[in-house]
């Protein structure tokens, strides 16, 4: 049985949240699943991550609130500093960025892969995850613009780690 | 304008026979009949323009009694259809939406909320269907939480929790 995403509805379901979205400019990559961008850019797919009541957020100083100085801060406790927009595949760091509205409410995380075609991957809401070309695709009245980019050091993904540490024991 | 005049107008202008029966028990306060027949009623129904009854009971407390809760109290059917509509209107408004803020301010998500303890069966079998963002309402509505907070965003951690919570009430 094929996966929800490669069934043609998940296109249909992608065009019509984003209607502006190019037919070429995007693939679907994972199935709906209960976590949201933020985590998704956090690399955390288990909790779902927002500023609000029985959701996973940064304890204190991170502030509760979902403006862009707020998620800025939740990120830095992830080693993530503010930097200027650079959307180039920069060797040795990881980069996402923060999407908001004008009053300034977050609506959405974006995070770079090093892909030369998609670079970047976004899960939208509790639906699917896309690998989109660039970070205007998904810009517009739903998740605003991109107002921030953040970057840090690149980690290395937790499976190696964890292949390391089974490797010393 | 004679008495039974007026009394005509205002017939003609209510939706239903019901509407039309409750702000005259609200004027002249439950009939003095056996205790037994008298039941608290948690909810108030008052005509609107849109539709035949609104609900409001964000404080819990008894805000009125009277003798008859028949003439207010919604059938069963129709309050799951009303939940239905208004959980699909929902889902379909935040399919792609990551902010709590705005799935919790969604206003079909408040009118839900604003249906209380009525809403709270309908509310658990759709949690225990789906894990959806029901935790909020259920919240609001009842001012338990059930799950712990190192369950913080996990989902299914919450709506397994809130299933539980339900049962051991006898909601579902």
């Amino acid at each position: 049985m094929p996966s929800y995403r490669e069934l043609p509805e998940a296109r249909v379901w992608v065009q019509r949240e984003f209607p502006s979205i190019p037919n070429d400019h995007f693939r679907v990559t994972s199935d709906p699943a209960r976590y949201n961008c933020i985590s998704w850019a956090a690399d955390d797919t288990k909790r779902w991550w927002w500023p609000a009541f029985g959701r996973f957020w940064p304890g204190p100083p991170v502030p509760f609130t979902d403006t862009v100085a707020a998620f800025i801060a939740a990120f830095q406790t992830k080693n993530y500093q503010p930097c200027a927009f650079d959307t180039t595949i920069e060797p040795g760091y990881d980069k996402i960025v923060i999407y908001a509205t004008v009053f300034d409410e977050v609506k959405h995380m974006a995070r770079q892969i090093r892909d030369s075609e998609w670079s970047w991957t976004s899960k939208l809401g509790p639906g699917y995850d896309i690998g989109h070309k660039e970070l205007n695709d998904i810009q517009g009245p739903k998740y605003g613009h991109a107002v921030q980019m953040l970057k840090r050091p690149q980690q290395r993904p937790v499976a190696v780690k964890q292949k390391e540490k089974r490797r010393h024991r | 304008m004679s008495a039974r005049l007026r009394a005509s107008n205002r017939v003609s202008q209510t939706p239903t026979a019901d509407v039309l029966e409750f702000p005259r028990r609200m004027r002249e306060g439950p009939r003095q009949e056996s205790v037994s027949r008298h039941r608290t009623v948690i909810p108030i129904a008052t005509p609107s323009a849109t539709e035949e009854f609104t609900w409001y009971n964000a404080t819990y407390t008894p805000i009125v009694t009277v003798p008859d809760p028949v003439v207010l109290v919604r059938s069963q059917a129709e309050l799951e259809r009303k939940f239905n509509a208004l959980a699909d209107q929902w889902r379909k408004d935040t399919a792609a939406v990551s902010s709590s803020t705005e799935i919790f301010s969604h206003e079909a998500y408040k009118r839900i909320t604003a249906l209380g303890e009525f809403a709270i069966p309908f509310i658990l079998r759709a949690f225990e269907r789906r894990q959806e963002h029901w935790d909020y309402a259920l919240w609001l509505i009842t001012g338990e939480n059930p799950v712990l907070p190192e369950c913080a965003g996990q989902m299914d951690e919450i709506a397994k929790a809130w299933v539980e919570w339900g049962k051991q009430h006898r909601y579902i």
